[in-house]
């Protein structure tokens, strides 16, 4: 299943997968919890929504966070490793190309022979 | 035992056909306990010995298709070596990086192939029943995994310094920080074990009670329904259908052993990364 080998092993994983609903819940329940003690407090029960809501748009931006800390950081990492190259994964068959299209030998002087 | 039977018992009078629930993932007890006023008391049950037969068959797996190993590997050790490296390579390499993953390979890989055989007993004739749809199973592996990836942070980087890193999410200005660590703290701490837990269960119950429903409206269409000329057919249909789930179900408790292990993985590679 894996018997090509692989051009490069990641020394660190990429995150986990299921942060962002972990985030959503965790801010929905904190911040609901806190809006309910709010509601006891201050005797308004409309303070439990606003709780939700408010912990729900926390979660959404710590995941916002979360994956802009993780964008410019892959972005670095191909453009230095393959500085001329913006296509890293269609490599090969480029510079194959461009081999070819650079060894056929009449290619660049074909207008003076013809 | 007596509880299930009033209840089957009542909707039998009432309807004739007595829809599976939750109610039929409670086994009986072999020691005698059961349904009784004080709720659901066991020591052993079907699902616990399929549990402990789950792990001998893994065991058992892996032994006998590593017994003789040779260089030219004969079909038993290429099947065993194909899964081994899918979760070498393809689970612990990827996720953990190549600089430590080794010490964690043999712990996802015994964790993968204990839930493929448990969750593969779900569909098994005779056994039919998966552990994991009893979720204080579920809760269990979880509670072992929660305590491997916490651990794991916690020796590399000290209780103080895990907890800084478990609790302080990176990438965001330093005014709203106090309003994030309870949620960074929850996601990371209390949520991942639950969810981990819950979708592992959820599938495999989820399963069973469709394969419940098919065979037992399936049997019931065919045997006892009677009124209209369509609802023998409809019986061979259920029964088709419940054919198809099951080998639904085969995909199933491959795709949910390998979530559970990869996220068993990812959490392993948080609870390690030198920067959030």
């Amino acid at each position: 299943m894996h018997s090509p080998p692989r051009p490069e092993v990641p020394q660190q994983g990429g995150a986990d997968p299921w942060a962002a609903f972990g985030y959503l819940v965790a801010g929905v329940l904190f911040y609901g919890f806190v809006g309910w003690l709010l509601s006891i407090w201050l005797h308004a029960e409309y303070w439990i929504p606003i709780g939700i809501l408010v912990g729900a748009g926390f979660g959404m931006y710590l995941v916002f966070a979360q994956l802009r800390l993780k964008a410019p950081k892959a972005e670095h990492r191909t453009a230095g490793s393959t500085p001329t190259e913006d296509r890293p994964t269609n490599d090969r068959t480029t510079s194959d190309d461009e081999a070819a299209r650079t060894m056929r030998p009449d290619s660049d002087d074909r207008g003076e022979t013809a | 035992m007596s509880h299930t039977g009033q209840v089957q018992a009542q909707v039998q009078a009432a309807e004739g056909f007595h829809a599976p629930g939750p109610v039929d993932f409670f086994l009986p007890d072999f020691t005698g306990s059961s349904w009784d006023e004080h709720g659901y008391q066991v020591l052993l049950t079907k699902a616990s010995l399929l549990l402990i037969l789950g792990a001998v068959v893994a065991y058992l797996f892996l032994a006998i298709t590593s017994r003789r190993s040779a260089v030219v590997p004969s079909k038993s050790q290429f099947l065993g070596e194909q899964a081994y490296n899918f979760v070498r390579n393809g689970i612990a390499q990827d996720i953990i990086g190549s600089k430590d993953y080794r010490r964690y390979v043999p712990l996802l890989v015994s964790l993968f192939f204990f839930v493929v055989v448990n969750n593969l007993f779900g569909i098994v004739p005779l056994l039919t029943f998966s552990p994991f749809s009893r979720v204080s199973f579920a809760y269990g592996l979880a509670l072992l995994v929660w305590l491997v990836y916490n651990g794991v942070g916690v020796m590399q980087k000290g209780f103080g310094g895990y907890l800084k890193h478990a609790t302080i999410p990176s990438g965001v200005p330093g005014w709203i920080l106090p309003l994030l660590i309870p949620l960074e703290f929850l996601s990371n701490i209390l949520i991942r074990p639950v969810t981990l837990s819950l979708r592992l269960f959820a599938n495999m119950f989820a399963g069973h009670l469709l394969l419940i429903l098919f065979s037992t409206g399936g049997a019931y269409l065919l045997i006892h329904a009677t009124g209209s000329p369509v609802l023998k057919p409809a019986g061979v249909l259920a029964f088709a259908l419940g054919v198809a789930i099951g080998f639904l179900e085969i995909v199933v408790a491959l795709l949910q052993a390998y979530v559970f292990t990869l996220l068993t993985a990812q959490y392993i590679s948080g609870a390690l990364a030198s920067e959030h």
